[in-house]
């Protein structure tokens, strides 16, 4: 069986426009100074900061960097890029397009009410910025969507069935995700991100585009291998998580059963940590169930204060950003977490640590109910 | 791995209540909330497993080329009005990947769930994770759809989506129980290929010994069609819907021997799919 390994990546997001600055401005943010970098008073979602005319200007040139940024970190040659196949994941798509389309028409500057009509265009459109001979498959399960592409991509690969992946995740600002997860009351009252703590209030969301590319031979000695990953489904609701955890703790066990692999061999699991708080306990008590099952405990991380709730394009932007952590010698605290759930015996992460080599167990959950984990390592 | 139940149902624009009520006469289970698309899939997903034994594990794939198109409509209007709410299950239902959880809702299963896109392949792609996955031991069995709506109520439809013919836009939702068990199969997949260009594909069709083949729009167009070829290509459909090669596929059960489905996309990439029945 071939391996798969993570050769070069980009992204964008509240952090930085591109991965470097995203890294740099990552590995400075503490918690006295968390309000620089993120002010509620200022903002209602983590925000990429770069202004275009238009949203398609906008969706359009930010898939262009981050399909150009992680080609060019994965030093792929033209023919390389042609045999990329390629993944999509996001929960909105390119809404904001239409909705930009639908308010022209009711301002009757346009008499067509839709820009585009099904998202296969934007396949189409990465296809032909790299050449790919491969036709772009878009997949979509919510907040689990990157990291089900990851996933497949991973299988086919190992199975000698697809050579290389491109697996691209982009979750841009729309009105209609916006007004919806109001709608559902699931936003953070206060403005402060602290999931997994007992004063969350809500989720903050955040745009993010990124890319990873997958090979089966490493580039430099530090590129993590994709080592396996698990699907499981909880069938308790479209919106939450069944408050039993026990399909995400199922997800996270089956992982590291099939891989012969014990808490002990985890440096880290990366909580999806929504700060919502149906799915902030029932992950707690699937961690907590996790440890206690195998009677031994690792490191918890949360990311999402620093990026926002990327949806379905957590599942690359989180990964990148903890694997370039790491890298960068730093396994990052929990910003704006104080206190903990009652009935919760583990405490995420509470001071940043050194450490450039790591086990991790990325863990994701979405609407519709996928759960999906990621084991991933740059251990020798 | 074995095709043991397929369900085609193809309607010209009924309304969501016409949906509604077939589904009532399968299930008990509360449709009040469900959007058009939802109400398509699920019926077709009921019908194809309806007092058919299935493994309560099976994953759901779902393709669809343009998705929950009225519920999508629906909600832009209302955040681009400025006087109107968005509501909670409205906004749920333009997240296209919702399907797979109400199928599974609906069928009591508790495998994962799916819902692909890749332009005009989106019904192909779907069937090729589904192929893998029970070929790599993921999963024993699969559900695997196409389903989409009409375009009727869009206004110049055709300048958006790839309808060669101009034939008559309709609603489908066609489905595939996919197992290993080859007990009263309907047909055996004895294989998938794709191929980047034209002659890839001219040359694997050249050394294969076929009875009968169904071909999509595109292959119709750019394929050589000799006398011989033309005895065996099976007839199309005279209407549209966005994944329609699935009902191709799904004529193509109607036939015995060695068949082959094969699609091409605007690109001259194509999919195809041996069975034998």
């Amino acid at each position: 069986m071939k391996k798969v390994y993570i050769t070069g990546s980009s992204l964008t997001c509240a952090l930085g426009n591109n991965k470097s600055n995203s890294i740099k401005q990552a590995l400075k943010i503490t918690q006295n100074d968390y309000k620089k970098f993120f002010n509620p008073q200022k903002n209602s979602y983590f925000k990429i900061k770069h202004n275009y005319l238009t949203h398609k200007e906008k969706f359009y040139a930010i898939i262009k960097n981050i399909v150009q940024e992680a080609i060019e970190d994965a030093d792929l040659t033209q023919d390389e890029q042609k045999q990329l196949h390629i993944f999509i994941g996001s929960t909105s798509m390119s809404i904001a397009i239409n909705e930009e389309q639908c308010d022209k028409y009711y301002n009757q500057d346009n008499p067509q009410m839709l820009q585009e009509i099904g998202y296969g265009n934007i396949a189409t459109y990465v296809e032909e910025l790299i050449n790919s001979e491969h036709k772009a498959v878009i997949i979509q399960t919510a907040c689990t969507s990157t990291a089900n592409c990851i996933s497949y991509a991973k299988n086919l690969m190992k199975k000698g069935k697809i050579e290389k992946a491109l697996v691209l995740g982009i979750e841009l600002f729309n009105k209609s995700t916006y007004d919806g997860f109001k709608s559902l009351m699931l936003p953070s009252q206060s403005g402060v991100y602290r999931p997994f703590d007992k004063k969350s209030d809500g989720l903050i969301l955040g745009e993010s585009c990124s890319a990873v590319i997958l090979e089966s031979t490493k580039k430099t000695q530090n590129d993590f291998e994709v080592i396996d990953s698990q699907i499981t489904f909880d069938n308790y609701s479209i919106t939450g998580s069944n408050p039993n955890g026990e399909a995400t703790l199922q997800c996270m066990k089956q992982l590291l059963n099939k891989n012969n692999m014990n808490i002990d061999d985890l440096t880290c699991i990366k909580a999806h940590a929504t700060g919502t708080e149906n799915s902030n306990l029932s992950e707690a008590k699937a961690i907590d169930a996790l440890f206690e099952s195998y009677n031994s405990k690792c490191d918890v991380i949360i990311l999402k204060p620093y990026l926002g709730h990327t949806l379905g394009s957590c599942g690359t932007s989180e990964t990148i950003l903890l694997c370039e952590l790491i890298k960068n010698n730093t396994l990052p605290e929990t910003l704006n977490y104080e206190q903990n759930y009652s009935d919760i015996t583990f405490t995420p992460l509470q001071k940043t640590k050194k450490i450039n080599q790591a086990t991790i167990l990325l863990q994701f959950i979405g609407f519709g109910g996928s759960n999906t984990a990621l084991l991933l390592s740059n251990k020798d | 791995m074995y095709i043991c139940s397929a369900e085609k149902s193809i309607y010209h624009n009924y309304c969501i209540k016409e949906y509604k009520k077939e589904i009532k006469n399968l299930s008990s289970k509360n449709t009040r909330r469900i959007s058009k698309f939802n109400a398509l899939a699920i019926l077709g997903a009921l019908k194809t497993l309806h007092k058919k034994p299935y493994d309560k594990d099976l994953n759901i794939y779902t393709g669809s080329e343009y998705g929950c198109i009225e519920s999508m409509n629906k909600v832009l209007e209302q955040v681009s009005k400025k006087d109107e709410i968005l509501m909670p299950f409205d906004f749920l239902n333009v997240n296209g990947n919702n399907v797979g959880f109400l199928i599974a809702q609906f069928l009591e299963s508790t495998g994962n769930n799916f819902y692909i896109t890749a332009e005009d392949f989106s019904f192909e792609k779907s069937f090729e994770l589904a192929y893998y996955d029970i070929l790599f031991e993921n999963v024993n069995e699969a559900l695997v759809g196409a389903v989409d709506e009409s375009l009727e109520d869009i206004s110049q439809y055709n300048s958006f989506i790839h309808n060669l013919n101009n034939y008559p836009i309709v609603d489908g939702s066609i489905w595939f129980h996919l197992t290993k068990n080859k007990k009263n199969a309907l047909a055996k997949i004895e294989n998938i290929h794709s191929f980047t260009n034209l002659e890839s594909l001219k040359e694997f069709i050249s050394k294969q010994n076929f009875d009968s083949i169904s071909l999509n729009q595109f292959a119709r167009q750019k394929l050589l069609i000799t006398k011989d070829l033309q005895e065996k290509i099976i007839p199309h459909s005279q209407t549209f819907f966005g994944t329609q090669s699935a009902e191709d596929f799904y004529n193509l059960l109607t036939y015995n021997g060695k068949l082959l489905m094969i699609t091409l996309d605007t690109k001259s990439r194509s999919f195809v799919i041996e069975l034998s029945r």
